[in-house]
């Protein structure tokens, strides 16, 4: 027994030896392993990764953007939205620089330098050497960002939106270079300087100026305070802008960065590889360019069909929200109207009553200013002009709006509905979207269409059955 | 010096798959919680609506009840005006056919206090609320009745807004893995139950 454990122990004692001798000899190994060169291959996969991954997400913004249906202000449902409409505001920001109003502005403050430098290089030999020449550049003095909530606005309504944490496009407000003689040079900028300054500063300011017409998408949420959406930051949501760009404009940006992209990766993946293993690795100096470049395209057609993917399945999503979001308006307007009418009912019923009994009074005032005055005859006669008319009048006001508002609800909601559905309907036919639609079991949908009876124009008739009844007495 | 390559090799082979696997598994872990929270998100959403509901229900009643107490008072002055009011009348009458009488006058002095108290009650009536005024109670009602519904309606519109948020998360590549392996079912969006509910109201004061 103990014999066996001996020869275990001492098998085992040499296994490790063994392993050991392996371990170091394959640490003599690890210098032979080419690290610069695997360093810079991993380097370049990061690389062509990130532009990939840049080029894709730019792909899917614009898909966002062209699917998501504007929606006006008086329409906004809880969710992704895109609105369009002018920047205002009751308390809105003036500008650092242009001292224009507006809802956002950033500036900076920039001073040109001259000076010489010091600076090491590698020559042609390879030796580090030391050099100093003349160089200019730019530094940042000042700069600053601030922006305000604000409403936007179309001709439905208001929507406040809270711009923090948004991608916000800004239009130029301001855009000046000026030498120390210049005024703005001390008002607008620090009054130290850098070294070496050429007393020359650039004063630059961007921001979205009250009343510009803006385009906005975002998540919306229900105001803390009051029962309205507003445009909020949110982490989940796919996509916060604030653009005075068009849609157009920000779509073909997003597409233009897209092909950009793809583009400046591609054309790496090709040229890096057939530059830096053109001698290292056998056969002709283009397979390894060609390789490179053929892996970074099926890596990144692989991320634009998940992409595709994702994005048709988010929009078939969509229509279903859209459609059920019809449903919450629908519902609405079943419980609330019945409950108005029911206010206006109750109420007028009392006020005729009510008005019974102050004729009674006001008779019987002006019967007692006629005969005999009573020490109460005054406060009648005060009541008889304090008192009120016919006050159902501003209830069936309230219900009108309410009705009005209602109806419009529904509209925007279906509206909204059938123009999801034709971004759906284009979809499923466009190429490459129509190779995806058994994928992700998009399907053509029908449109909101108004039953016949619905279309015949509506008869308004005035006319109530006392009222005729009247008439036909006379 | 071929063994110690061969053992590099072999490795890194383990070492790359051991780190392929603990991404993997972090990656998994991320998307599940991700999962979980949208699951989350779009029961408390449901909640948030049933929140709304609950205040419906508790709310509604009280202001209808408040209301109607409101015209019943009002009413109610109203009649004790009038009453008073005849009440003084004859009285009046009484003292015009017999002025020598000391009782009737006595019951003359006694409606009109009546008649000043009660006027008193209408004019209080008048000035707690500026324009006599079941009216403003009224309107108040009906704009609590549209917030309330409002309020209803966009706690829904955020229920399907947190569905379709999860139900995009657990239909998206690579997402749906997880989501499939896990059971993560797709969560139903709000639907009106009674399809009659979808016509219009017909709003009808015969």
């Amino acid at each position: 027994m103990e014999l066996v454990s001996c020869m275990d122990l001492l098998e085992s004692g040499f296994l490790f030896r063994g392993l050991a001798a392996q371990i170091d000899s394959s640490l003599g190994s690890l210098e032979q392993i080419p690290w610069q060169p695997l360093a810079i291959g991993f380097a370049a996969v990061a690389l062509w990764i990130l532009l990939a991954e840049l080029s894709v997400r730019a792909r899917r913004k614009q898909r966002l953007i062209d699917d998501v249906p504007t929606c006006k202000t008086a329409g906004v449902f809880i969710g992704l939205v895109e609105v369009k409409g002018t920047a205002e505001s009751d308390d809105p920001l003036v500008s650092y620089l242009a001292e224009s109003l507006c809802i956002h502005y950033s500036y900076t403050v920039s001073e040109q330098w001259r000076r010489l430098v010091t600076e090491t290089y590698t020559d042609s030999k390879g030796n580090t050497r030391t050099r100093t020449r003349m160089k200019t550049g730019w530094d940042t003095v000042d700069q600053g960002t601030r922006s305000c909530p604000f409403y936007l606005e179309d001709d439905t309504g208001l929507l406040r939106v809270l711009p923090a944490g948004a991608d916000i496009d800004s239009a130029a407000l301001f855009s000046r270079s000026c030498g120390q003689g210049d005024a703005l040079y001390y008002d607008k900028g620090p009054q130290s300087s850098v070294f070496g300054s050429t007393g020359t500063r650039r004063f630059v300011e961007n921001g979205i100026p009250l009343h510009r017409r803006i385009y906005v998408m975002g998540s919306s949420r229900l105001q803390k305070d009051v029962v309205a959406p507003e445009i909020a930051s949110d982490p989940q949501s796919p996509l916060f802008l604030i653009s005075v760009k068009s849609e157009e404009q920000k779509s073909s940006s997003y597409s233009f960065q897209f092909w950009g992209w793809f583009l400046f990766g591609f054309v790496t993946a090709v040229a890096l590889p057939a530059w830096l293993l053109a001698g290292a690795v056998p056969g002709p100096w283009w397979i390894s360019g060609v390789l490179g470049g053929g892996v970074f395209f099926c890596y990144w057609t692989a991320r634009w069909v998940v992409m595709v993917y994702n994005s048709l399945m988010a929009l078939k999503n969509r229509v279903e929200q859209a459609w059920n979001n019809v449903d919450v308006q629908l519902k609405r307007r079943h419980d609330l109207i019945p409950q108005l009418v029911e206010v206006v009912k109750g109420y007028q019923q009392h006020e005729v009553g009510l008005q019974q009994h102050l004729a009674l009074l006001r008779n019987e005032a002006q019967v007692a200013v006629g005969e005999v005055a009573t020490a109460c005859t005054p406060s009648l006669i005060a009541l008889k002009e304090a008192h009120p008319e016919l006050r159902a009048n501003s209830l069936f006001i309230d219900l009108h709006e309410e009705l009005i508002r209602t109806e419009e609800k529904v509209a925007l909601a279906r509206g909204y509905y059938n123009d999801i559905v034709e971004e759906n309907n284009e979809r499923v036919e466009r190429i490459p979207d129509r190779f995806f639609g058994s994928l992700v079991k998009m399907r053509r949908r029908k449109y909101y269409e108004a039953r016949s009876f619905e279309r015949a124009a509506v008869q308004v008739d005035l006319v109530t059955e006392e009222t005729s009844s009247a008439e036909k007495r006379a | 010096m071929e063994t110690g390559n061969s053992l590099v090799v072999f490795l890194s082979i383990i070492g790359s798959f051991l780190l392929i696997l603990v991404i993997a598994l972090i990656w998994g872990i991320r998307i599940y919680n991700k999962l979980v929270s949208g699951r989350n998100g779009f029961e408390n959403a449901f909640g948030q609506i049933d929140v709304q509901l609950t205040r419906r229900y508790d709310l509604i009643p009280n202001l209808v009840e408040t209301a109607k107490g409101y015209m019943k008072h009002e009413r109610e002055t109203l009649e004790a005006v009038i009453e008073a009011r005849n009440q003084a009348a004859s009285a009046t009458q009484q003292v015009a056919r017999a002025p020598g009488d000391p009782q009737a006058m006595q019951q003359l002095m006694g409606a009109e206090a009546a008649l000043t108290g009660t006027l008193g009650r209408l004019f209080a009536l008048a000035e707690a609320y500026p324009d006599l005024k079941a009216n403003s109670n009224m309107l108040s009602l009906q704009d609590e009745l549209t917030s309330t519904e409002d309020k209803v309606s966009y706690a829904r519109e955020g229920f399907n807004n947190a569905v379709t948020r999860y139900n995009i998360l657990r239909e998206s590549f690579p997402d749906l893995i997880i989501a499939s392996m896990f059971k993560f079912d797709a969560a139903e969006l709000f639907v009106v139950d009674a399809p009659e509910q979808r016509e219009a109201p017909k709003v009808s004061f015969s």
